[in-house]
């Protein structure tokens, strides 16, 4: 859970806050477990959405950065393959929120668009250009990585 | 690279992914650190709540094992199943995490809580009871939890864990059993918020209320009930007030405070025979010559006699004290709740004006006032209330009620007797003052 606030604050001061306040939730709301799916996906959800509502508080911004190139540039496999998942958890933090928040839930959390759309309150025509444009740019800093390994 | 695949790719790496928790995050969480230590819950306070001790947890959500020595006993109905899988999943291993965390940073006893499947709490001899009942060879520890610290200190500790043992997740219960041992436990766990006999409301409100007037005859002529009815009609008053709120389980509230309305009440009257006198005052100037001019003034009355129609507002001031009970449950979003106690009278006042036996009206102050009692004494309040959260600390809530006055709001000399009972909505905050 600790990684899933990582992805989705700026640091691990505002994760630290997020999981403290993601706990507390899952403890006041204990007994609203249902056993109707996962425990873990439960809580992950609340982590979620705790973090989600962190972000709000900052007045979430979706900015538009960088649009000139209307296709993602090209990774090779092997330019990813040997990235860990700690790099990874780098490159996703150095995306702004709006990118980050949408790759997030839709990549990783495996919401659709319009679901992102309801919980972040965005058209999901903007989760959709939000997540096209953040694959672009983590896929363009892989391409940097890769250029400064060789 | 197409983007499924490095969508999956990202989602490979990083579903499973763990990262450390920073040490001492768990007891920023965790309230034993903050309870107050100069308040002890008494024992016969937790004998009604039932002991909980441990909730472990293991496997995807539905093994939940709760200890306690009073009530449950776990196993021995039972309700022990296969032996489960020791293939560690996402969930142990995430919450395993978390687990390690209370070991790192609390107490050994809260370790030993997380590592053994089966507490037992014995208040008699205040004894703690470790066992492994998966594996009865290995022998009972006993942990004195009551030299050093508090029960309350031991409640607030981490009776709640997760539990990297997978054979804990081969004790099953039933979801009706695990309920009830959730609402137990919900008492006893004194994470923030998560108790709330340990928090206290205010409730500030106001609102519009409406009395309905019941006269009945004492002394008086039927003409007189007659006119006195003709001549009064209700009108909407106010009602304000603060609460005091202290839940005293998960769903009962027991409220305080200190509440004033104002009643009000159109009295017109007629008053025949009125008579208007008009003074008119003619002037005349007669100039008999140039210099000479006398100046007539005559005086003459014009006297008016009829039908004079007087309004006037009464108003019914009370100052009164609640002792409300309040019954309350979750809807979605919305909260609900039912509210029925007894109000004492404090203080009762009249201003207006009220015939007297001659059908004359008389104005009435508190000084004059010899016609309505200056307490009313008990009434009885109901009240459903309809509330949603604005933020963590702060509810709105709209909440219509019925106040019924068991006695007569008039002295025992006046010719009639007079009972108002009110209706009304009260629209308020409920606001966290303390966790």
């Amino acid at each position: 859970m600790m990684t899933v606030c990582l992805r989705y604050a700026i640091d691990s001061m505002e994760a630290e806050d997020m999981i403290q306040d993601a706990f507390i939730k899952v403890f006041k709301y204990l007994g609203q477990f249902k056993f109707e799916g996962s425990f873990e996906g439960w809580i992950r959800r609340i982590v979620v959405n705790t973090a989600i509502r962190h972000l709000e508080r900052k007045k979430l911004k979706f900015s538009e950065i960088d649009e000139s190139a209307s296709v993602g540039p090209t990774v090779a496999a092997s330019a990813y393959t040997d990235l860990g998942a700690d790099d990874i958890l780098k490159l996703i933090n150095q995306l702004p929120t709006g990118y980050k928040l949408v790759f997030n839930l839709h990549v990783i959390e495996g919401f659709n668009h319009e679901e992102i759309a309801e919980m972040l309150n965005i058209q999901p025509g903007t989760s959709r250009s939000q997540l096209v444009k953040a694959r672009k740019m983590l896929q363009e800093q892989i391409i940097q990585l890769q250029k400064i390994a060789v | 690279m197409e983007n499924n695949h490095f969508d999956h790719f990202i989602r490979e790496k990083m579903q499973d992914h763990e990262s450390s928790v920073p040490a001492g995050l768990w007891d920023k969480v965790n309230p034993a650190t903050n309870a107050p230590t100069g308040k002890v819950i008494k024992l016969h306070t937790l004998k009604n709540w039932g002991l909980s001790a441990v909730l472990l947890m293991a496997g995807l959500g539905s093994s939940f094992v709760v200890a306690d020595s009073k009530r449950y006993t776990i196993g021995a109905d039972g309700n022990i199943g296969a032996t489960g899988s020791n293939s560690t999943n996402v969930t142990q291993a995430v919450l395993v995490t978390e687990t390690n965390t209370i070991i790192t940073n609390t107490s050994n006893k809260v370790a030993l809580l997380v590592k053994l499947p089966i507490v037992q709490l014995n208040e008699t001899s205040k004894q703690l009871t470790i066992s492994d009942k998966e594996n009865s060879s290995n022998s009972n520890s006993n942990y004195n939890v009551f030299e050093n610290e508090t029960f309350t200190k031991f409640k607030a500790a981490n009776t709640i864990s997760f539990v990297r043992n997978n054979n804990l997740s081969s004790y099953k219960f039933s979801s009706k059993d695990y309920n009830k041992y959730l609402n137990d436990l919900k008492l006893s766990l004194l994470c923030p918020g998560s108790n709330p006999n340990s928090d206290w409301y205010i409730e500030p409100f106001a609102g519009p209320i409406y009395g309905s007037k019941k006269v009945t005859n004492n002394t008086a002529t039927t003409s007189y009930l007659q006119q006195k009815d003709s001549s009064e009609s209700m009108r909407i008053g106010y009602a304000a007030g603060v609460n005091l709120v202290k839940p005293i389980s998960e769903h009962f509230v027991l409220k305080t405070g200190v509440w004033v309305s104002q009643m009000n009440e159109r009295f017109s009257y007629k008053t025949e025979n009125e008579i208007k006198t008009t003074t008119v005052v003619t002037v005349r100037n007669i100039i008999r010559a140039p210099g000479d001019t006398l100046k007539i003034s005559d005086t003459s009355s014009v006297q008016q006699i009829g039908y004079k129609n007087t309004v006037v507002g009464n108003r019914y001031k009370t100052l009164d004290i609640p002792v409300i009970i309040g019954y309350e449950f979750s809807k979605g979003s919305l909260k609900f709740g039912i509210n029925a106690g007894v109000i004492f009278n404090m203080k009762h006042g009249f201003e207006g004006a009220v015939y007297d036996s001659s059908l004359t009206a008389i104005n009435i102050n508190k000084e004059t006032n010899n016609v309505y009692k200056t307490n009313i004494g008990l009434g009885l309040y109901a009240g459903f209330r309809i509330a949603k959260d604005i933020n963590d600390k702060t509810q709105l809530f709209v909440e219509p009620h019925f106040r019924y006055n068991l006695s007569n709001m008039t002295t025992p000399n006046t010719s009639f007797n007079q009972k108002i009972n009110v209706t009304g909505v009260n629209v308020g905050l409920r606001i966290k003052i303390k966790d």
